[in-house]
C-alpha cells in the first residue's frame, strides 16, 4: 500500500519537475497512479471474510503517531473506484486539454489527489486518515480554482475549501475525543470496542458527522459542489463525482456500525440528512439549464441516497449502497465526460441551445443513453440492481422508508430525463441553437466515456460479477456476509412494486415538464425569502471578516500602554480565580521588627515619589535610595552577600543613569496618557501582590533542597559560606550562563551608544 | 515575611506598574527597576524571618537563612541591572535619533483601526 501511495507522489513530483518535457503527455504519465491502484486492487482481489492487508510505519513511535494501512474488502470497494474512474479519466483529461493551455500541473495536482485518496481510504489510524483527508481538500482547491483568472473560479475554490476544511477540522476535534476515550487511535480497534457513551463521546459522534456532512456535499452544507463545477470537467468527473465527495459516505460506513452501537441519534440523524439532500439535489437538479449543474445536483441528491443507506449501519442498506456506490461511479464519471465532450465540441452546455446532437454525435448519443438508464434506475441496469438491493432493505425497515426514499427517486427519474432530452432531444422553440462546431468527436474523447458505460452494461446484466466485491466490502463493516442480493430479475414483489411505482411518477413528472416549472417557480417564489446556502455563505464569509477587523481594532488600538495594562489585568485575573476557587489558608504574618519598619516606610517613601517626581535628577537620587534601603532589608534577613552585591550594583546603576539622563532634559515631558486608569490597575497590581504573597507565605514548607546544600557545602566544595559555593560550585553553570547575558546585555548597549556618540562628535 | 515587607513588595509593584503604564521609555526603565526590586524581595523575605546568614560555622546550621532564595536573588539582582543598562541604552539612542523618547502608537496596529472606520463609513 505505501508502494502505490509513493508512487502517486512521485509521479506528481515528476510532473512538477519535468513540465516542459512532459507537456504533451501528462496525463498518460499521470495515469500511472491510478494504474498502480488498479493493480493493487487486482492483486488482492477476492479479500473476504474479515481479510485484511495491513502495513505499518511507525511515525513518531514516542506519541504513538503511527501511517498504518488496513486494506480489507471495504477499503478495496473504493480503492477500485478510485483506481478505475481514475484510470479512465486521465486517458480522458489527456485529449480533453490542448497542450497549449499547460495542463502539467493540473495533471500533477490530479494525481495527488489520487494518492490523498488512496491514502485516506486505506488508512487504519485516525490522524493519517486526516493529513490525507485534508490532502484531497487542498488539491480539491487547486483543482476548482484551476482556471485562476476567472474570479467566479476563485471563490469557488474558497467555498470548498473552506467548508470542507471546517469540517475537516471539526473531525479532528472528534477523532481525538474518540481516541482518547477509546484508547486508541486504529479505527479497527475503535470499531471493535466502540468508546461507551458519555458527554465527550457523543460530542465526537458529533463533530465526525460534520466533516462527513460537509465533504459529501450533505444537507446543508452541499451548496459548495455545484459551485465547484467551475473546475475543469476531468477534475468535476473524478473529485466531484467519482471520488472525494464519497470521502464523507467512507467515513460515516466505517464508523457508522460503531456509531449506531453508541449513540441512539446517529441512525435518524444519518437517514434525515441523506433524505432531506436527496430530495433538495433531485430538485434542484430539475430546475438547471446548464448540464453540468444538472449533474452536479444530481450528484448532491445520489450522496443524499448513499449517505442514508451506507450510514445507517444496517447491513442490508449498507450492502445496497455500496452497490449504489459502484453504479454511481460508472455512470456519473461517464456523464460528466459526456457533458465535457459536448462542452468541447459544441462549445455550450446550455440545454436550452442544444439540439440534435442525437445525429451528429450518434456514438456519444447511445454511451449517455446506455448510462442514463442506470441512473434513472430502469430495470435491467446496474442502477436498477442496486436500488432494487437498497428497496428490498427498506421494506423490511418500514413502509415509511421505503416510501420517502421511493418519492425521492421520483426526482432522480425526472432529472435524468430532462438531462437526456435536453442535450440530444430535438430544439426547443424559441431559442437560438448554438453554432456547432465541428461536431466531430475524436476517439479519444470517447474511448473512455464508452468505455465505463460498457462495463456499467456489462455489470447490469451480470450483477454477480459485482456482488463479490460489495459483499465483502459489506461484510467488512457490518461483519454480517450476504447481507443483500444483486439480481438481474428480482421477481415480482413489493420491492419491485416500489421500482415501477416511482419510474412512472417519475416519467409522468418528465413528461410535464412544464407542470414542473411552474411549480418550480411557485416554490422559488417561496424559496427566494428562505436562506439558501449559497446565500448564507457569501455573507458568511465577508460578515466574519468585518467582525475580526472590528474585534481587532478594538483590542490592538496601537497603545503600548493599553496593551501592557491588558496583560498585567489577565495576570492577575487568572491566578486570582484559582486561589478564590481552590481555597488558600491565611496566616496571619507577624508585624516586623522596628528596624524593618524604618527601612520599609523609607522605601516606600521613595517610591512613592518616584512615580511622579518629574526632574530627573531627583529621579536618580530616589533610586538609589530604594536600593540602598533594600540592601539594608537584605542584611536584617541574613544575606550579607545580597546586601554586597546591591550595593555596589546599586551604586553601578545610580552612576549609569547619572551618565544617560545627562543627556536628556531636565524633566519628563507630560505625554497625554491618562492618569485614573494607570493609578488604578497599579494599585490593582499592588493589591495582588500583597495578597498573593500572604497565600505563598502560608503555602511555603521548608525546603530539602537547602538542606543539602547546607550538608554538603564543606565536604563537597570545600566553602563555608553556602552562598558563594552554590554561585560558584553547586550552580556553577548557570553563574557561567548569567555572565553571558551580562556581556551580551553590555555589547548590546555600547552598540547601541556607540555610533550616536560618535556622529554628535564629528558634527 | 512581616506585614511591613509585605507591604514594601506591593507598594514596589504598584509604583513600578504605575511608571510602566506611560510612554516615556526612560520613566518605564525606572518602572521596571522598581518592579525588579519588589520581585527580588518577595523571592527573598517569602516565609523567612530575620535569622543569622548561612555560614557554617557562624551559628547552628538548623537556624540560618535558607541559603537557595539568596543565591537565585543575587543572580537576579546582577541580570536586572543588565537589561536596565540595556533599555537605558535603548531609550537615549531613540532619544538621539528622534528628540523624544516617547513611545508612538504602533503604525500598523493604528492602520488595522483606519481599515475598520473606512468600512464603517462605506456602510453607514
Amino acid at each position: 500500500m505505501f508502494v502505490v501511495v509513493l508512487v502517486h507522489l512521485l509521479v506528481a513530483a515528476l510532473l512538477v519537475v519535468a513540465r516542459r518535457q512532459l507537456e504533451r503527455w501528462a496525463f498518460v504519465v499521470g495515469a500511472l497512479g491510478p494504474l498502480a491502484t488498479l493493480i493493487f486492487v487486482v492483486a488482492n482481489w477476492g479479500l473476504h471474510h474479515g481479510e485484511a492487508v495491513t502495513e505499518k510505519w511507525d511515525w513518531v513511535p514516542a506519541q504513538d503517531l503511527e501511517v498504518s494501512f488496513r486494506v480489507d474488502g471495504y477499503a478495496l470497494i473504493f480503492l477500485l473506484v478510485v483506481g478505475g474512474a481514475g484510470l479512465a479519466i486521465f486517458l480522458y483529461a489527456q485529449r480533453y486539454f490542448t497542450p497549449a493551455r499547460g495542463p502539467t500541473m493540473f495533471a500533477a495536482t490530479m494525481t495527488l489527489f489520487a494518492g490523498g485518496m488512496v491514502g485516506l481510504v486505506a488508512s487504519d489510524h485516525l490522524l493519517s486518515l486526516f493529513v490525507f483527508w485534508e490532502l484531497t481538500t487542498i488539491s480539491s482547491y487547486l483543482l476548482i480554482g484551476y482556471d485562476d483568472r476567472t474570479a467566479q473560479a476563485r471563490s469557488a475554490a474558497l467555498h470548498a475549501a473552506l467548508v470542507t476544511g471546517a469540517g475537516g477540522l471539526a473531525m479532528l476535534g472528534g477523532f481525538v475525543l474518540l481516541a482518547e476515550a477509546s484508547g486508541s487511535y486504529l479505527i479497527s480497534e475503535i470499531a471493535a470496542n466502540p468508546a461507551e457513551n458519555s458527554f465527550a463521546v457523543g460530542l465526537a459522534w458529533v463533530l465526525i458527522l460534520i466533516g462527513a456532512v460537509t465533504k459529501s456535499a450533505q444537507f446543508p452544507f452541499h451548496a459548495w459542489l455545484p459551485g465547484a463545477m467551475a473546475a475543469p470537467t476531468p477534475a468535476s468527473a473524478f473529485l466531484h463525482s467519482a471520488t472525494m465527495v464519497k470521502a464523507g459516505i467512507f467515513l460515516v460506513g466505517r464508523m457508522g456500525t460503531a456509531a449506531v452501537a453508541t449513540v441512539d441519534w446517529w441512525q435518524p440523524a444519518v437517514v434525515g440528512i441523506g433524505l432531506v439532500t436527496m430530495v433538495v439535489g433531485g430538485w434542484r437538479a430539475l430546475r438547471q439549464y446548464d448540464l453540468k449543474l444538472l449533474l452536479a445536483f444530481g450528484t448532491v441528491s445520489q450522496l443524499g441516497f448513499m449517505f442514508l443507506l451506507i450510514g445507517s449501519g444496517i447491513p442490508e442498506l449498507v450492502f445496497s449502497g455500496l452497490a449504489a456506490l459502484l453504479a454511481h461511479a460508472l455512470f456519473k464519471a461517464t456523464l460528466f465526460m459526456v457533458v465535457g465532450a459536448i462542452d468541447h465540441e459544441a462549445g455550450t452546455r446550455d440545454l436550452r441551445r442544444l439540439s440534435g446532437l442525437n445525429r451528429s454525435m450518434p456514438v456519444l448519443f447511445a454511451v449517455a443513453i446506455a448510462v442514463s438508464l442506470s441512473m434513472a434506475a430502469i430495470p435491467l441496469t446496474f442502477g436498477f440492481d442496486a436500488k432494487e438491493a437498497a428497496f428490498h432493505g427498506l421494506v423490511h425497515e418500514g413502509v415509511l422508508w421505503v416510501a420517502a426514499v421511493a418519492g425521492a427517486s421520483v426526482l432522480t427519474v425526472a432529472y435524468t430525463a430532462r438531462f437526456v432530452f435536453g442535450a440530444f432531444g430535438p430544439h426547443v422553440k424559441g431559442q437560438e441553437p448554438a453554432q456547432g462546431r465541428r461536431l466531430r468527436l475524436s476517439n479519444l474523447l470517447l474511448a473512455a466515456p464508452a468505455t465505463l458505460a460498457v462495463i456499467s452494461v456489462v455489470v447490469g446484466f451480470f450483477p454477480a460479477l459485482a456482488f463479490p466485491v460489495v459483499d465483502a466490502a459489506a461484510e467488512a463493516v457490518t461483519g454480517v456476509a450476504e447481507a443483500g442480493e444483486l439480481l438481474l430479475w428480482p421477481g415480482l414483489g413489493p420491492p419491485l412494486a416500489w421500482s415501477l411505482a416511482s419510474l412512472t411518477v417519475g416519467s409522468l413528472l418528465a413528461w410535464r415538464s412544464d407542470l414542473v416549472a411552474r411549480a418550480g417557480d411557485a416554490v422559488g417564489v417561496v424559496a427566494a425569502r428562505l436562506p439558501s446556502g449559497e446565500g448564507t455563505f457569501r455573507r458568511f464569509v465577508p460578515g466574519l471578516i468585518n467582525f475580526a477587523d472590528r474585534s481587532s481594532g478594538l483590542i490592538q488600538n496601537g497603545s503600548l500602554p493599553t496593551y501592557v495594562a491588558i496583560i498585567l489585568l489577565v495576570a492577575i485575573v487568572m491566578p486570582t480565580v484559582a486561589v478564590l476557587s481552590n481555597g488558600a489558608t491565611l496566616v496571619a504574618p507577624p508585624s516586623g521588627t522596628l528596624l524593618e519598619w524604618v527601612l520599609g516606610l523609607l522605601i516606600v517613601a521613595f517610591a512613592v515619589s518616584l512615580a511622579f517626581v518629574r526632574r530627573r535628577f531627583a529621579v536618580v537620587i530616589l533610586l538609589g535610595g530604594v536600593g540602598y534601603a533594600i540592601a539594608g532589608l537584605y542584611a536584617v534577613f541574613g544575606a550579607p552577600d545580597l546586601t554586597l552585591t546591591q550595593l555596589l550594583i546599586e551604586t553601578l546603576a545610580v552612576a549609569l543613569f547619572a551618565l544617560v539622563l545627562r543627556h536628556l532634559p531636565a524633566t519628563f515631558a507630560r505625554t497625554a496618557t491618562a492618569r485614573t486608569p494607570r493609578l488604578v490597575v497599579a494599585l490593582l497590581v499592588g493589591a495582588f501582590v500583597f495578597a498573593g504573597g500572604l497565600v505563598a507565605n502560608a503555602a511555603r514548607t521548608p525546603s530539602r533542597v537547602a538542606e543539602t546544600f547546607l550538608a554538603q557545602s564543606i565536604p563537597e566544595a570545600g566553602g563555608s559560606n553556602v552562598v558563594n559555593v552554590i554561585l560558584v560550585d553547586f550552580r556553577g553553570f548557570d553563574t557561567l550562563g548569567e555572565i553571558t547575558v551580562l556581556v551580551a546585555a553590555t555589547l548590546g548597549a555600547a552598540g547601541l551608544i556607540r555610533p550616536v556618540i560618535r556622529n554628535r562628535r564629528r558634527s | 515575611m512581616s506585614l511591613i515587607s509585605l507591604g514594601v513588595v506591593a507598594v514596589l509593584f504598584a509604583a513600578g506598574t504605575y511608571l510602566i503604564l506611560q510612554r516615556m521609555l526612560s520613566r518605564v526603565v525606572i518602572g521596571l527597576g522598581l518592579v525588579s526590586h519588589g520581585a527580588n524581595l518577595l523571592i527573598m523575605l517569602s516565609g523567612t524571618r530575620p535569622a543569622p546568614p548561612p555560614v557554617i560555622g557562624k551559628s547552628q546550621v538548623a537556624a540560618v537563612a535558607d541559603p537557595l532564595p539568596q543565591a537565585m536573588v543575587l543572580t537576579a539582582i546582577v541580570i536586572s541591572f543588565g537589561v536596565t543598562a540595556f533599555l537605558l541604552a535603548l531609550a537615549l539612542r531613540s532619544y538621539l535619533l528622534t528628540g523624544s523618547d516617547a513611545v508612538e502608537d504602533d503604525l500598523e496596529d493604528l492602520r488595522i483601526r483606519g481599515i475598520e472606520g473606512e468600512e464603517k463609513g462605506a456602510s453607514a
